[in-house]
């Protein structure tokens, strides 16, 4: 699958290029306005990060060229502009969704992941890793072919997890994933414990032989086992 | 500053003292003159009764008709001659006045007649007003117009100040509405007086002047947020990457999982900063009609759960729904900003109760037992306790939402309980 990153930040760029790449993506990327014109319209690509504000012009202009163009990618806006006028005005032009920064890179990585399976494999909605089985439609999780309950907190855990299988993703990213921008605002160390020590729990009671790696209470990790 | 007068009545009070003044100079000149003239009226009326007398009576007196003459004639009398008098020259001589019953001055004239070939001295006198009687007289038409003065001067000068003052009031009354906050530039009336004109004007320049600096002070702060973002971002990434390396030890996670504690406290502060430049630069004005209790349980959703994590207890009365007009985003800010305010500040198997009535919204908690300083909770970055990790602009969020909505925003402490209560208006 391949990933356009048009973000003029070098460092941040090769980050993401970085983590993303562990999956099956193969990352491009533009720093300015006129490389990321130029490879638009030469390349395709299934999945486009856009930052807004960049050298040598407007990021809007890229994703009005992208519109224009009739280019079937999904686009990401990843931007400094952060309120929600901004994020109204993106999705309105056509992306598909809209990254405030600073971002993690686990919950850039789930976003990807939702995006493309949205818009690939809209006629499968279930996700398999290991011995565990998501139905993605009627949100029941199955291990070895028998159904397990999870909270809603549970089950997005256990999204975010997969979606950055075999990384560590860390304490506060899953927080703020599974209770909003406010979330760095309170002391998360608790919380993220009892739902990753529940989600634990209901899998061994299964026998799943999936396991989730705590890194020292900091950073979480689902390693999946081959078949 | 003492006591202040205005213009008109300082003016006023300078036009009465000179006025006074000039007049009390002008009285001994006034004094002079009135004599000097009714001397010459004497003057004359002297003269011509002596012309009179020698004209009709003289060519037909006799000597022995002047006894009988100078006992009925007390002002035109027949004397002996003598060379001591000084002829047809009117001066000024004092003789005792028997209805007066002093002596006085009179205006006197003296001629040389001859009655039957015999020289005698014709005399004609009248008697000047008296002194005190002329300094009287002046005396009451001075006072009459004083006061006449006085009166014409205060009705005319409240009139004329009235009138000429009125660019200035309007003026004054526009700068008195003028908040640097709102950045609307006054725009005074027109006027046709050279001073109010230079006034206006240089009013003119000086609050442009304001307004521009205040304005790119507020846009700096935002600027400086936005680009504060990406390097944020960039430090959030690299954290991220290096989370990912194997075999971290025990240390070097307790590292990273400080630098994440960091980055998210910057990032914190800078969406506070954010938030409070745009509400100051006015990016929230659009407003929506908003049920209140519906966007509270909105809010506790996650918050409920979080703050039930940390062993606290969450109570809700709604006591009737509640309708407000109000910007969503800033209503959510609110909202939230006021529970995670009540979860971080309290205490281990504390509560916190809100409650919806009429027209408002309380929200209290347990905490420190110790009332916080009234004054001082809404201010920006101050911060109550050391340990507790905030930014210190929560509640001057809160506040400042409050404030631009134009709802009243209280704390308060009773029963152990820290409480603000918030009263929309409509």
């Amino acid at each position: 699958m391949k990933i356009l990153v048009i973000e003029d930040e070098k460092e941040l760029s090769k980050n993401i290029v970085k983590y993303l790449s562990n999956d099956s993506y193969r990352c491009e990327q533009a720093y300015n306005f006129s490389t990321a014109m130029e490879k638009i319209a030469l390349y395709n690509y299934d999945c486009i990060l856009l930052d807004l504000n960049l050298p040598g012009g407007d990021g809007i202009q890229i994703l009005e060229e992208i519109k224009s163009l009739k280019i079937d990618s999904g686009i990401i806006i990843i931007s400094a502009r952060g309120s929600l006028d901004d994020r109204i005005e993106g999705l309105k032009i056509g992306a598909d969704d809209y990254l405030a920064k600073p971002f993690s890179l686990s919950e850039l990585s789930v976003r990807i992941y939702a995006l493309m399976r949205r818009r690939q494999f809209s006629h499968n909605n279930i996700m398999i890793s290991g011995d565990v089985e998501i139905d993605m439609l009627s949100k029941t999780v199955k291990v070895k072919e028998r159904i397990i309950t999870l909270t809603k907190s549970e089950y997005d855990l256990l999204l975010f997890l997969l979606g950055n299988k075999n990384r560590v993703v860390s304490k506060d990213a899953i927080a703020e994933h599974l209770s909003g921008d406010m979330a760095d605002m309170l002391d998360s160390h608790n919380f993220v414990y009892a739902h990753i020590k529940n989600l634990k729990a209901k899998f061994a009671k299964a026998g799943s032989s999936n396991k989730i790696k705590t890194i020292y209470g900091t950073g979480y990790q689902w390693v999946e086992q081959e078949h | 500053m003492g006591r202040t007068r205005t213009l008109a009545a300082k003016s006023l009070w300078g036009f009465s003292l000179s006025t006074l003044l000039i007049l009390l100079c002008c009285a001994p000149l006034l004094y002079k003159l009135m004599e000097r003239y009714y001397a010459q009226d004497l003057d004359e009326l002297v003269i011509f009764r002596i012309q009179e007398f020698e004209n009709e009576q003289l060519p037909s007196f006799k000597a022995a008709d002047i006894e009988v003459w100078n006992r009925f004639n007390e002002d035109i009398c027949i004397l002996p001659f003598d060379e001591k008098y000084p002829l047809l020259e009117v001066r000024q001589e004092e003789f005792f006045d028997k209805a007066e019953g002093h002596s006085i001055d009179f205006r006197i004239v003296y001629d040389k007649i001859t009655i039957e070939g015999t020289s005698y001295i014709l005399s004609s006198r009248i008697p000047m007003i008296e002194k005190h009687d002329l300094i009287r007289t002046l005396t009451y038409q001075y006072g009459l117009l004083f006061i006449v003065l006085l009166i014409s001067l205060s009705v005319v000068s409240y009139y004329m100040s009235k009138r000429l003052w009125r660019p200035f009031h309007s003026t004054l009354s526009k700068i008195r509405n003028f908040s640097l906050e709102k950045g609307k530039l006054p725009q005074f009336n027109s006027t046709d007086t050279t001073e109010f004109v230079q006034l206006n004007s240089i009013l003119n320049d000086l609050i442009s002047s304001n307004l521009s600096s205040y304005k790119k002070q507020k846009e700096f702060i935002e600027n400086a947020s936005h680009e504060l973002q990406t390097p944020l971002a960039v430090f959030k990434s690299q954290l991220d990457i290096l989370l990912q390396q194997p075999n971290l030890s025990q240390e070097q996670t307790d590292i990273i999982q400080s630098l994440y504690s960091v980055s998210s406290r910057m990032t914190r502060l800078n969406k506070n900063l954010l938030l409070l430049a745009r509400i100051d630069n006015d990016q929230y004005i659009n407003r929506v009609d908003i049920d209140f209790v519906q966007t509270l349980y909105a809010q506790l959703l996650y918050l409920r759960e979080r703050a039930e994590s940390n062993g606290i207890k969450v109570n809700i009365e709604i006591d009737n729904p509640l309708k407000i007009q109000a910007n969503r985003i800033l209503v959510d800010s609110l909202i939230t900003n006021l529970i995670v305010n009540a979860i971080r500040h309290n205490t281990e198997n504390g509560i916190i109760n809100m409650r919806v009535v009429d027209c408002g919204f309380v929200i209290s908690n347990t905490g420190a037992n110790q009332a916080l300083d009234k004054d001082k909770v809404f201010r920006r970055f101050n911060r109550t306790s050391e340990e507790k990790k905030g930014n210190g602009l929560g509640l001057s969020i809160v506040h400042e939402i409050c404030k631009m909505h134009g709802w009243k925003i209280q704390y308060d402490y009773t029963n152990n309980l820290h409480a603000f209560m918030i009263q929309f208006t409509h």
